[in-house]
């Protein structure tokens, strides 16, 4: 209590700060800058930034998911692979993938409903961060899964093209500098026929929602991360990214730039979230 | 689909209330067989009194019927698999060449409904067979109900390729065929179609009556009896459409179900059904007495022993 308190105090002001910080910065982005968080960096700098933002994280961050969205976030990926419904023969690429929540979920999957079948799911989890990466390795070895391990960026994969047949990305993609950059990797990767599948934080539709959402976001989650995580900087951070993302139905365009067919979204929890997906038909 | 030229394809949809026909005397799998020829029996009692099966009697138990009904039809709607039940979703993008290969691969997905029935399964089957990875089956929304309603369509528009090819080697030959018989023989083309698919029928007719598909089924089957009365060139104005639609809508429904059952060798016993459900058609006077002029009623006759049917399909393959 004492300490939700004393962080609500300093979250308040920073929240403040950030906002204005916000409407002056919007005017001054340009090719060579982008946005990180609320606070504009160089684009050279940004992966830099967001490498670090995990790396003082990473371990925490499974802990810190489940509090940040009240253990909702699981729900939602549950959500996001029965959407997939990956059969047997899938190949999974699994990006911005962490410590490999979504490559487990997506294993667990196919085991379950493919039963009789005896080939191993294939699944492949690339993020940018090593560290990340190393946590996610312990985790597989614990559950005696095998999955490739790859560390690069998402804008820039180190796989032929047509190799996958489903491509995920779970509150990933906001942290990208250049997110069509990675839409259209997620294209070339994908064979015909397979599926772009996106979880990402979205804006919330209703006004008071929306403002009881930023209220929260803003103050409450960023305290629970110094708390929990013991690092401020970090979820003020994933907060401010969210922000800055793309509406639900502009990111759907951007999907459909790149050649993905039936582009859809869904949803999820107010609005909160929302399941972007689309097909590479050609 | 592709869209064909129909004679008359307007259906008011709010007229397809279903009528609450009371449950059959039995629900079992074991009486499944005796049920059908019941219904099969209630549907000729109209017309003929004698030469039908008797009905069923002995278990018979009548007071459990309305809830037995409710509950039946419930489970019915879990028969083929779970679904892709998003509601709210948006979703745009029907460009001709997204609709191409989605026809393509529920096409290939016929090939699976064999093995692995009215699924998902079978569509992501269906899409490797067309060369495309099997999650592409996660574009049809409906999943097996999707493909149940494509196999519909596509058999509809055979039927109409068949039925105008029928017309123009009379033209050629100069002898008209009487309408009745253009009837029939339409009738047994369309029925033959889903021969191949008979083991899993019954499957595909309670997926084609599930409350949100029964739009849709319903009026692709006005659309069919449209296009055979067009085609069989019957200018009588003595009756309606919606008189027309019905008694052939019935002549159809009550056909397949009794093919539902049929063991005889090709399916003899359902031809010679047919000839005597047509002579309904032929004494058309004596028919018009008996159905209503309405668009409910035709749906009603369609429909009723379909209803019945729903009920007794929730029973008996549903271990999943
Ligand atoms: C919020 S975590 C999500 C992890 C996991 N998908 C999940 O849902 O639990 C975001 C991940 O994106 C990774 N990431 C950020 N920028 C990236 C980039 N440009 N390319 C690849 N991964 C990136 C981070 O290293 C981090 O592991």
């Amino acid at each position: 209590m004492f300490l939700l308190n004393r962080g609500k105090a300093i979250v308040l002001s920073c929240a403040s700060i950030s906002q204005a910080s916000y409407y002056t910065t919007a005017k001054r982005l340009d090719e060579n800058y982008t946005h990180f968080g609320y606070k504009t960096v160089k684009t050279e700098e940004k992966a830099g930034r967001v490498l670090d933002v995990f790396s003082s994280v990473a371990s925490k961050y499974d802990m810190m998911n489940d509090v940040m969205s009240g253990g909702l976030h699981r729900l939602w990926k549950d959500r996001m692979i029965q959407k997939l419904n990956p059969d047997n023969k899938a190949v999974l690429l699994d990006c911005a993938g962490g410590t490999g929540d979504i490559a487990f979920r997506f294993v667990n999957y196919v085991e379950r409903q493919h039963s009789q079948f005896t080939d191993h799911p294939n699944v492949t989890v690339c993020d940018i961060n090593n560290d990340i990466l190393e946590v996610g390795k312990s985790r597989a070895l614990e559950r005696g899964v095998s999955l490739n391990w790859v560390c690069s960026n998402a804008e820039e994969l180190p796989f032929p093209d047509q190799s996958f047949t489903c491509y995920t990305i779970a509150f990933g993609i906001r942290n990208c500098t250049n997110i069509s950059k990675v839409l259209q990797e997620a294209y070339r990767v994908l064979r015909p026929g397979g599926r772009f599948v996106c979880l990402e934080f979205s804006h919330v539709s209703n006004p008071i929602l929306s403002k009881i959402y930023d209220t929260y976001s803003f103050q409450v989650i960023p305290v629970m991360g110094e708390v929990i995580a013991g690092d401020w900087n970090s979820y003020q951070y994933l907060v401010e990214s969210i922000r800055k993302f793309p509406a639900a139905d502009e990111f759907k365009q951007m999907i459909s730039n790149v050649g993905f067919k039936v582009v859809a979204y869904e949803p999820l929890t107010f609005g909160t979230c929302a399941i972007h997906s689309g097909f590479r038909l050609k | 689909m592709t869209d064909v030229a129909r004679p008359l394809s307007t259906v008011s949809s709010k007229s397809w209330n279903l009528q609450k026909t009371a449950a059959p005397p039995v629900c079992s799998p074991c009486t499944r067989k005796t049920v059908l020829t019941w219904i099969i029996r209630q549907y000729s009692m109209n017309n003929d009194s004698s030469d039908e099966q008797q009905s069923p009697t002995g278990d018979s138990s009548t007071s459990n019927n309305e809830s037995n009904s409710h509950k039946n039809s419930e489970q019915a709607e879990g028969t083929t698999d779970q679904k892709d039940n998003t509601q709210d979703e948006f979703h745009t993008d029907n460009a001709d060449d997204t609709v191409d290969i989605k026809t393509k691969i529920l096409d290939n997905a016929l090939d699976f409904v064999h093995e692995y029935k009215w699924s998902r399964k079978a569509i992501s089957s269906g899409a490797e067979a067309a060369g495309l990875a099997g999650v592409s089956e996660g574009m049809f929304k409906g999943g097996g109900e999707d493909l149940v309603l494509h196999f519909v369509r596509q058999s509809n528009i055979r039927l109409q390729h068949f039925m105008k090819e029928s017309v123009k080697r009379q033209d050629e030959e100069g002898e008209k065929m009487k309408s009745s018989e253009f009837i029939r023989k339409a009738i047994e083309f369309r029925l033959r179609l889903i021969v191949p698919y008979m083991d899993n029928w019954s499957d595909a007719m309670g997926v084609l009556l599930r409350p949100n598909v029964l739009p849709k089924s319903a009026e692709e089957l006005a659309m069919m009896v449209d296009d055979i009365w067009f085609y069989a060139g019957d200018k009588s104005s003595d009756f309606s459409w919606y008189t027309k639609r019905g008694m052939l809508a019935k002549l159809y429904g009550s056909t397949q179900l009794f093919m539902l059952m049929d063991q005889s060798p090709d399916f003899k016993d359902t031809w010679e059904f047919l000839d005597r459900r047509l002579d309904d058609i032929k004494n058309i006077a004596e028919i018009s007495q008996s159905i209503s002029t309405t668009a409910d009623a035709m749906f009603q006759a369609a429909f009723s022993s379909a209803t019945i049917l729903k009920n007794i399909l929730g029973f008996p393959d549903r271990k999943r």
